[in-house]
């Protein structure tokens, strides 16, 4: 019989990182997997090896777990396909909210698959039928995991990064990415004090180490200039308020300094979106449930990321706010779609040829709630970015094939809020729905392509096993255009880096925009954009995700995983807070939880500080819209037409009785004719 | 154990499912390593819970051929399911089944898909007679030991 002396001569040395001498013996694993027979086998093996077993058949039900006790584990071992999510998604999540290690486990053995799992930060990746021999050493990952870790919090300044870099290259190659994650898991998770600097910048042009106004570092920003009152909030006190080490007065004068000019913005640009701003981020978050934390800030910068159309957030927001924008689902006409672009980074481009436009410098301000991301000029250009977001949607659709990316969706949600507190004419009822769909996940592409009427099984009969592998990148998604946005789930990220991890960057990403991943693909190019302009250097930041400047094929990979990451946790966040049965099914229901006024699971999600920043000006309204957009969550839910959902969000805004102010916007001339595609 | 009759009959009738290439011999010897005293049963528990989840995906599988349109993804989930349970459990001919009909869906091919179902049900009919066989003797055979 095995083992007991097998196991425990492993055990023997493994100290390091705060371990117990036993370990690891209790080393404490979750194992997801579907099939019981799996499962059994599974577990008796890692009983064998004296670990501590539970064992799930959900991955929900493995979220829940690890949410409940998020300490009462050490790691996660888990398949591919899950009924419910997919893997890599699960992946993603686990990643985002526990930092823990996960290794996944498939009975496919194609090499497209074990790199998605690699690069989705799989510690391992290991080939069903199973040998104890490899479960053995998993222990290891988490020591690892630990190590790195604490290295990164030791670092400070830019070397971090390089830190993480040296440490990437001396470990396991497929452990970079769960490097890279981790120190972006870092600067998202570490003490507040932790100065997040720019870690991908070092290699950039810019030599000396940037700030990063992660989400957290502004939440404290904000909440010290509340503290001291607007007016009197000047740099120095702001600084000793904030306490952060590492940063310096010029730095918070610099934030301030747009950061009053964003709020300048927010209040000069219309009444209505004083109102507005609130209930758009209140229809955020209504919309996106726990997502809503991410809000604005995530959202822009995923928006940005992924060249969210303007059309889709403007019309989110319209159909949050109740506007009685009633667009038809189609994507808002795109005006302008350079306006689009201009939202996080000048230089986002679209994929296909749209990119061009975008790198006109102007920045979309997605979300009135996200000044980090605002620039004087962008707020100038919300209205052409709305309708640039709009025609960016176009494009999208345009692309058939483009799933929706969930960071478009969001960001779209995001921009149109915006918008759509200046422009009452978006047509938001596609985007809602939309943007509940491909919150979810990975899996929700083929959730969202059931949504959309079963891409999979629309694809006649080419039968595409589920959007997972990477030679699905395609996704079916030829149901409807909007698709685009709502067909593109974070889940399709996967796809997304498994396309850059084939080190085909900026070329395949405007190739491959087409694809599902195209999404993410645009952030690409932002992302080498970024790295010469660097013009806004929160932009990206602002999740806390290292966007920016990621010159390295890694950093990007890594980033874009985070990105799809923290839409994809933000995406289950809501499914999982909302409890209203928006769970990530691959029938591809809307995640989102639009009732979600309660972020409870925004503490876990990257928008949380976000919502707190909006938090003092947007509560009130908030709960009043929350009705609303449960409403339109649940009519989402529901239908899955674009008709349906249109009818029932401009059913929904009416009763919301939320009377447009179109004429201080310049949305009012919307047409899809205007795409300038 | 003490060779008795029914051991040897199981032994004869193990031997028999890996000639017939139903078992793998490989990973059922080590599945096998795997039992020990606080879990005797592993081995028939295994080879029962695979009987039976076998059976139910086959069975979703037939059915998702047969709405319209077709369920892919069910059938996709199904025959993934089937795949590793297979592979894990070392039942040989039902995996290569599997991968056969996996493939000819993947590629598109209807037809060939549907007869290898027709195929792999065959196959799992005969392999769920034998097995339940055994796992019956198995568990006769240590009830007699007791």
């Amino acid at each position: 019989m095995l083992n007991l002396g097998y196991c425990k001569g492993s055990m023997s040395t493994a100290s390091s990182g705060g371990v117990s001498d036993q370990f690891p013996v209790g080393l404490r694993v979750l194992v997801v997997d579907d099939d019981p027979t799996c499962l059994v086998i599974l577990e008796k093996m890692l009983r064998i090896c004296l670990y501590e077993v539970t064992k799930c058949n959900r991955a929900e039900i493995a979220l829940s777990l690890l949410r409940e006790n998020r300490n009462g584990y050490d790691i996660v071992i888990s398949d591919v396909h899950m009924p419910d999510m997919d893997g890599f998604k699960l992946l993603e999540l686990i990643g985002l909210e526990m930092d823990l290690p996960v290794i996944m486990m498939s009975a496919d053995d194609g090499k497209n698959v074990v790199m998605k799992g690699v690069t989705h930060g799989a510690c391992d990746y290991l080939i069903k039928p199973i040998r104890i021999e490899a479960l053995k050493n998993i222990w290891q990952h988490v020591v690892r995991k630990k190590k790195n870790e604490r290295k990164d919090m030791e670092q400070s300044g830019s070397v971090e990064e390089g830190g993480d870099r040296q440490q990437k290259q001396s470990e396991d190659a497929d452990y970079s990415s769960s490097a890279n994650e981790g120190s972006w898991k870092n600067s998202k998770r570490r003490k507040d004090e932790e100065e997040e600097v720019d870690e991908r910048d070092d290699t950039s042009t810019l030599k000396k180490p940037r700030v990063v106004w992660s989400v957290e570092l502004h939440q404290q920003f904000v909440a010290a200039v509340n503290q001291l009152g607007i007016d009197k909030a000047v740099p120095k006190k702001i600084l000793e308020l904030m306490n952060v080490p590492g940063l310096t007065r010029e730095n918070v004068a610099s934030h301030l300094q747009k950061y009053r000019l964003y709020l300048r913005r927010l209040s000069g640009v219309s009444q209505h979106q004083s109102g507005m701003g609130n209930s758009f981020i209140s229809t955020q978050e209504a919309t996106y449930g726990s997502l809503s934390s991410l809000n604005g800030l995530d959202l822009q910068t995923l928006a940005a990321a992924s060249q969210i159309p303007a059309q889709s957030l403007a019309t989110l927001q319209a159909a949050g706010l109740g506007r009685s924008t009633a667009k038809p689902r189609m994507p808002m006409p795109i005006v302008d779609q350079r306006n689009l672009f201009s939202f996080e980074n000048p230089k986002l481009r679209f994929g296909e040829g749209q990119q061009q436009h975008l790198n006109n410098g102007k920045q979309i301000n997605l979300l009135h709630g996200i000044p980090t991301t605002m620039e004087p000029k962008q707020l100038a250009n919300m209205h052409h970015s709305a309708q640039s977001l709009g025609s960016m949607n176009m494009q999208l659709n345009a692309h058939g094939d483009q799933s929706g990316s969930l960071l478009m969706q969001m960001s779209q949600q995001q921009s149109r809020g915006q918008i759509l507190n200046e422009a009452t004419s978006s047509q938001v009822p596609r985007l809602p729905s939309s943007i509940g769909q491909p919150i979810v996940n990975n899996a929700l592409a083929s959730g969202v392509l059931a949504r959309n009427g079963l891409a999979e099984s629309g694809r006649g009969t080419g039968f595409n096993p589920v959007s997972q592998s990477s030679s699905t990148m395609n996704f079916p998604l030829n149901t409807t255009a909007e698709l685009t946005a709502t067909s593109f789930a974070l889940g399709s990220a996967p796809g997304v880096p498994s396309l850059t991890s084939k080190g085909m960057f900026p070329e395949e990403i405007s190739s491959e925009i087409k694809g599902p991943g195209g999404f993410i693909m645009p952030s690409y190019d932002i992302f080498s954009d970024l790295q010469h302009h660097r013009s806004h250097d929160w932009e990206l930041q602002n999740a806390g995700m290292t966007f920016n400047g990621s010159q390295q094929s890694n950093s990007l990979q890594s980033n874009v995983d985070v990105a799809s990451s923290v839409l994809a946790h933000q995406g289950f966040s809501s499914s999982q807070s909302n409890g209203q049965g928006r769970n990530i099914s691959a029938v591809g229901k809307p995640m989102f939880s639009a009732g979600d006024a309660t972020d409870h699971v925004n503490a876990q999600s990257l928008g949380q500080p976000l919502n707190n920043f909006f938090a003092e000006n947007l509560v009130r309204v908030k709960t009043e819209r929350v009705p609303d957009a449960s409403l339109q969550t649940t009519l989402f839910n529901e239908q899955f037409g674009q008709e349906d959902l249109m009818s029932a969000l401009l059913k929904q805004q009416q009763q919301a009785g939320i009377g447009p102010a179109e004429n201080e916007f310049d949305f009012d001339g919307y047409s899809l004719d205007n795409i300038p595609v | 154990m003490a060779s008795t009759p029914l051991r040897q009959q199981l032994s004869i009738m193990r031997q028999s499912l890996f000639d017939e290439g139903l078992l793998d011999h490989d990973q059922v010897s080590y599945l096998e390593t795997l039992e020990n005293e606080d879990d005797p049963d592993f081995i028939e528990n295994i080879f029962t819970l695979f009987l039976r989840d076998s059976t139910k995906y086959i069975d979703s599988i037939e059915k998702a051929l047969e709405t319209t349109p077709v369920d892919y993804p069910v059938m996709e989930r199904m025959m993934y399911r089937l795949k590793g349970s297979s592979a894990s459990l070392g039942a040989s001919k039902i995996n290569g089944e599997t991968n056969t009909l996996r493939n000819f869906f993947h590629d598109g091919d209807m037809e060939s898909g549907k007869e290898s179902l027709q195929k792999l049900k065959a196959e799992h009919a005969n392999f769920k007679e034998k097995l339940a066989v055994y796992v019956g003797m198995l568990k006769q055979a240590k009830l007699s030991e007791y």
